[in-house]
């Protein structure tokens, strides 16, 4: 694939791109949340992913634990947005606030974690994504959302999401980097003018991260084949808000 | 509702039983988290045979709800 060829990261190259046709309108879906923001359970629960080593692993999360109860542990993207607002990394509470809105659905009982910055996806590839994408499965999830942070997060990212997909479940994945998205050839992505470590946007600002995955999910909603990628006119502004365009 | 103080009601080494305790105790309403440990945190290049445990946990307040449910040997559902 000669666009991945010119990108400074050494990709996964993908030919075929499953693809689980999305029947179910956001707001009747079961949302399941994946992030590949290393985001792990404080306080012994989880073992911290070893971001130095490429971890492939995944950590699971009943959606009722809240930001206190979460820490970070991730090599590739800048950490301070995210730890400042965990949302911006791992929205679990706006996915939950628009469920008590009624844009979506439900939220899925369970959300995941998977530690982006992985070099070599063997184990990944062959276990833990597959492993995700039962889950979310035996759990009835009709969309799955993939937010992906950092550079190589964008491969991990679209590595489950092809995943979940081959399970059946429609996926979005969430990402700050176009050229890469269509590199890994993400079934339904969305990008973003970012930061890697804030794909949602500045942290704190809860209105727009809301309005973003309102308009990631409209946006995914009207794709109808395979490794589209949609640009939504979010861009980050310097002095702390967001600008959005649209 | 934090994790943080969420306490045992299941330990064991085996990981059907622990997908079958979770999907059981998540499908009535009770949220898990699993822990891992030993060279279960490493279930991929060690197989289910690892060493270690797999501990359920659940909040406080449900504790009770959850020990009731594991010893009343209700069938599990799907979640």
């Amino acid at each position: 694939m000669a666009f991945a060829d010119e990108l400074p990261l050494d990709l996964v190259e993908n030919e075929f791109i499953p693809w689980a046709p999305w029947h179910v309108p956001a707001a009747e879906a079961k949302v399941a949340l994946i992030s590949t923001g290393g985001i792990y359970l404080k306080n012994g629960l989880h073992q911290p992913f070893d971001a130095e080593n490429g971890d492939e692993t995944f950590r699971e999360f009943p959606t009722v634990v809240e930001p206190d109860d979460l820490a970070i542990a991730h090599t590739g993207y800048d950490v301070r947005y995210a730890a400042a607002d965990i949302n911006v990394v791992f929205p679990l509470q706006r996915l939950q606030d628009l469920a008590q809105n009624g844009y979506i659905g439900a939220v899925a009982p369970f959300a995941y974690s998977f530690m982006g910055n992985v070099p070599h996806p063997v184990a990944l590839l062959s276990n833990y994504a597959p492993s995700v994408a039962y889950r979310l499965k035996r759990m009835g999830t009709t969309l799955a959302l993939v937010v992906a942070t950092g550079s190589l997060d964008h491969q991990t990212a679209a590595l489950v999401a092809r995943a979940v997909e081959l399970a059946g479940v429609p996926s979005i994945v969430l990402g700050t980097d176009r050229r890469l998205l269509e590199a890994v050839r993400a079934p339904r992505a969305v990008a973003v003018q970012h930061p890697a470590g804030a794909p949602l946007g500045n942290p704190g600002n809860v209105g727009k991260h809301e309005h973003l995955l309102r308009e990631v999910f409209e946006a995914a909603w009207q794709f109808e084949a395979p490794g589209l990628v949609a640009e939504l006119p979010f861009a980050w502004n310097v002095r702390g808000g967001d600008h959005h365009d649209g | 509702m934090t994790a943080e103080n969420w306490v045992e009601v299941y330990e064991t080494g085996d990981d059907l039983q622990m997908e079958l305790i979770r999907g059981l105790l998540t499908t009535n309403g009770i949220p898990v988290v699993v822990q891992r440990t030993g060279a279960k945190e490493m279930g991929f290049y060690f197989g289910a045979a690892a060493n270690g445990s797999l501990i359920v946990r659940v909040p406080p307040e449900l504790a009770d709800t959850a020990r009731a449910l594991l010893e009343s040997g209700a069938e599990v559902p799907e979640e």
